[in-house]
């Protein structure tokens, strides 16, 4: 017995001395790629720091970011939350089949009906003579969560509640063109290439011809194998990556893409974030470069299309592209990075034009994020 | 600094250890002064100079309990001047709403009146030795949570204490099995509760007041066992903190056998010295709810709590009554143990759903809600849900509420194989725990609010 606690107190204290040890000779993180996001860094020291336990809270973040086999850590956790205390979720995150989801629920009325009405007051206010549309993309629970026993938030509300209060707007339902395959499995966003139909469902609607635009049209000019998505990262869960495609053709080869914020030209697909060493952590970031407040994409091919005023969330980088053959030039807003008021004065807005809001559910349903 | 907070367990306690281990016995206290003196002046580095001051006024009031020690009329003035201002600064806090409460205080300063209390009865021996007193005081393994160590209990250790391979073995597996009691099942029982506490049917009423139940248990019960596994380690025994409260067969009971510390110091500092029992009727009912309304106060200066400490005054003067009853009598063994027990639970369950209530209002609405009440739905989707997901956790929670892990310790107490056994686990306890850590939001202990 006094060998065994020998032997025991031998190794504890080895891991406790392992583990600081270790994870101090290692070399700084400064992001933590797995989670998307920057490691904690360690904290100024000050007096007003301490008295006001920053310092001491800095630390233990600072700790916690750097500790050796982190992800294998959370791997852990989120084994034995699922596989040994059988929960279903973890991290606000489940599982089914080899698809990851977050739970979204319940419906928030009053932040929906927020949403519908900033939208309707923008629509009346800044495009009295536009065609103007808005579709919901639903989020991926609304294809599975009830059937598999998770809460899911009333869309049938949520729905109705935009109904309601857009006013003025036509409503182009894409609820019945998506299925959960046409997500990514780790991710919360749909895929390119999927979504090709969805795009001239949309055009179509807002009196688009897209005669010859099947999907076989596109080419794939981007493929990527690895990609690990937002959902992947916050679960812990170890599972296949997915991956990005990004589809081509002369439309979007010969796209002009104009980034407001850096006054700059920049590419369809930013091919640069794939690689190791990108600055950017989520891959999904090479649609249109990730989250810009302000994009134009212009189509020199068909100049006498029309111009279309797209208010987007993180779902419109890779579908625009796939709208641009519809039109001569499409000017991307995303509210969340920038008011209105200021987005007017940035860019010329079209008095004759289509304007379509594209949102997705859980922007509707936590609309505070809205400027 | 938070037992489960990485810089704790992975910077704080290896370098203390190493340091209380290479050191002579005779510097050993310094060592555990100086580290307990850092451990507390890292979570609360304002209200430090309070508990400094503080062990200050202990030590001296101490002397002047001594200095008057031929004159007993006079000692017994010293002892309420001193043990009274103790107590008035804990009521401050308490009551004070606009300043922020000392992590811990409620604990140091009931430590520092046994003392005074101990050196009046002649329980103890003025402690001369400032080192050691300050240490007795601010001992960091117990000093923001308990368990509440009474200076007549570690006078002795103060000066001696054996260290053996055998005590830091069972130190480490004590301080392991309670970590994982808080940041497994405690932490993850937060969530139910947190969740569940946002519907509004009945079976959500339940799994609230059932998880939190639960939650407060293992982040109390838990946060002893370190401190009792960390006190091993370096030497100590601290006394044990709970036993099993939730199998109780009746509210005396499990007062016997929850927050054992602090219910015998208000036993022998308050109840006992009111005439306990030995008294008339009604001197007996006030003696009661003295204590109690006391122990209602000592967790927080708000209706809910002094109605939670009543709550059990009031259940324990009907319980000892109707044990004097015929009909008492007259009822089979096994049927008082059975539905006692689950008698029992049912209370202590309602008596945490008034603890945990923020006001009176809301303390009716959620235990009107465990009953039913009128426009309350049975069950919702969303509450059966929660009800699965957190199944495992809860059938968990019920199996070591139980004493059945000591049971089956009891027996192969004495093999090697156990021994190696529950070692491995405890160890893979202590990893799995830090993996929680690690990816964990701030998770506070319940007690440290007290």
């Amino acid at each position: 017995m006094r060998k065994v606690n020998i032997l025991f107190v031998v190794i504890f204290f080895s891991v406790l001395l392992f583990i600081p040890v270790w994870s101090a000779v290692q070399p700084e993180r400064e992001f933590i790629r797995s989670e998307r996001r920057r490691a904690a860094a360690f904290p100024v020291l000050s007096f007003a720091g301490i008295l006001n336990r920053e310092v001491m809270d800095g630390v233990e973040d600072y700790a916690r970011d750097q500790v050796v086999f982190r992800d294998g850590f959370r791997a852990w956790k989120a084994f034995a939350l699922k596989d040994m205390l059988f929960m279903k979720e973890n991290n606000g995150l489940y599982q089914v089949g080899d698809g990851i989801y977050r739970l979204e629920y319940p419906f928030n009325k009053e932040k929906t009906v927020r949403a519908a009405k900033k939208f309707s007051g923008i629509a009346k206010q800044y495009f009295p003579k536009a065609d103007v549309y808005y579709s919901v993309i639903p989020d991926k629970n609304y294809f599975v969560a009830g059937e598999n026993g998770y809460p899911e938030m009333d869309y049938g509300s949520l729905f109705s509640a935009m109904r309601e209060n857009m006013t003025g707007m036509s409503y182009i339902d894409i609820t019945g063109m998506l299925e959960t395959g046409d997500y990514y499995r780790t991710d919360l966003h749909w895929k390119q290439e999927e979504i090709t139909d969805t795009a001239d469902f949309l055009l179509e609607a807002m009196g688009k011809d897209v005669n010859g635009t099947e999907a076989e049209d596109y080419e794939e000019c981007v493929k990527y194998d690895s990609y690990y998505g937002s959902y992947a990262s916050q679960s812990g869960w170890r599972v296949k990556p997915d991956m990005i495609r990004c589809l081509t053709n002369p439309v979007i080869e010969s796209a002009v893409v104009t980034d407001y914020e850096k006054k700059a030209k920049i590419p369809v697909y930013a091919r640069e974030v794939l690689s190791e060493d990108a600055v950017s952590m989520d891959e999904y970031d090479v649609y249109l470069s990730g989250a810009k407040a302000l994009l134009t994409l212009e189509n020199p091919t068909n100049p006498d299309g029309g111009e279309l005023v797209l208010f987007r969330d993180s779902f419109g980088s890779s579908i625009a592209p796939l709208l641009l053959k519809g039109y001569s030039k499409i000017t991307m807003i995303d509210l969340r990075y920038v008011m209105m008021e200021y987005a007017a004065r940035m860019v010329e807005l079209p008095e004759q034009c289509d304007v379509l809001f594209l949102y997705n559910t859980q922007i509707l349903n936590h609309s505070d994020s809205l400027r | 600094m938070l037992f489960s907070d990485l810089t704790f367990l992975y910077f704080f306690l290896p370098l203390v250890l190493a340091l209380v281990f290479l050191m002579p016995a005779g510097g050993r206290n310094a060592v555990i002064l100086a580290a307990s003196l850092i451990f507390y002046a890292w979570g609360e580095p304002v209200y430090w100079i309070l508990m400094a001051g503080m062990i200050f006024f202990g030590y001296g009031a101490g002397f002047a309990l001594e200095f008057y020690s031929e004159n007993r009329r006079m000692q017994k003035r010293i002892l309420w001047i001193f043990a009274g201002t103790a107590a008035a600064i804990l009521v401050f806090f308490k009551c004070t709403k606009s300043v922020a409460f000392p992590i811990g205080i409620s604990f140091y300063i009931f430590q520092i009146i046994s003392y005074l209390v101990d050196i009046y009865w002649k329980r103890g021996r003025i402690q001369r030795n400032f080192i050691d007193f300050a240490m007795y005081i601010s001992m960091f393994p117990q000093l923001i949570a308990g368990p509440i160590v009474r200076y007549e209990q570690m006078e002795g250790q103060l000066k001696e204490r054996g260290l053996s391979i055998d005590k830091i073995a069972y130190g480490i597996r004590r301080f392991a099995v309670g970590l994982a009691k808080k940041v497994i099942l405690a932490d993850t029982l937060a969530q139910l509760v947190e969740k569940a506490g946002a519907q509004t049917d009945m079976l959500a009423y339940y799994l609230t007041a059932i998880g939190f139940m639960m939650q407060i248990y293992y982040d109390f019960s838990g946060y002893s066992d370190m401190a009792i596994g960390l006190g091993s380690m370096m030497g100590f025994e601290f006394p044990e903190n709970f036993n099993f409260p939730y199998v109780s067969g009746s509210v005396t009971e499990f007062w016997c056998r929850w927050h054992m510390t602090l219910g015998t110091w208000f036993r022998d500092y308050v109840y006992i010295p009111l005439g306990g029992n030995r008294v008339g009727r009604i001197r007996y009912a006030f003696n009661i709810f003295a204590v109690w309304f006391l122990t209602g106060f000592w967790h927080g200066a708000s209706l809910p709590f002094i109605l939670w400490g009543l709550y059990f005054g009031i259940l324990l003067i009907l319980e000892k009554g109707f044990r004097t009853t015929h009909i008492y009598d007259r009822i089979p063994a096994s049927i008082k143990s059975v539905f006692g027990r689950i008698w029992t639970f049912f209370l202590v369950m309602a008596g945490f759903v008034l603890f945990r209530a923020e006001n009176l209002a809301q303390a009716v609405e959620r235990v009107r809600g465990l009953f039913g009440g009128a426009g309350i739905a049975r069950v919702t989707q969303i509450s059966l849900y929660y009800l699965r997901d957190f199944s495992g956790i809860l059938i968990l929670s019920f199996v070591f509420m139980t004493p059945v892990m000591r049971v089956i310790r009891e027996k192969f107490e004495e093999r090697a194989w156990f021994c190696a056994l529950k070692s491995a686990v405890c160890l893979l306890l202590f990893l799995l725990s830090t993996a929680f850590t690690i990816d964990s939001s701030f998770q506070p202990f319940l007690y440290f609010r007290f």
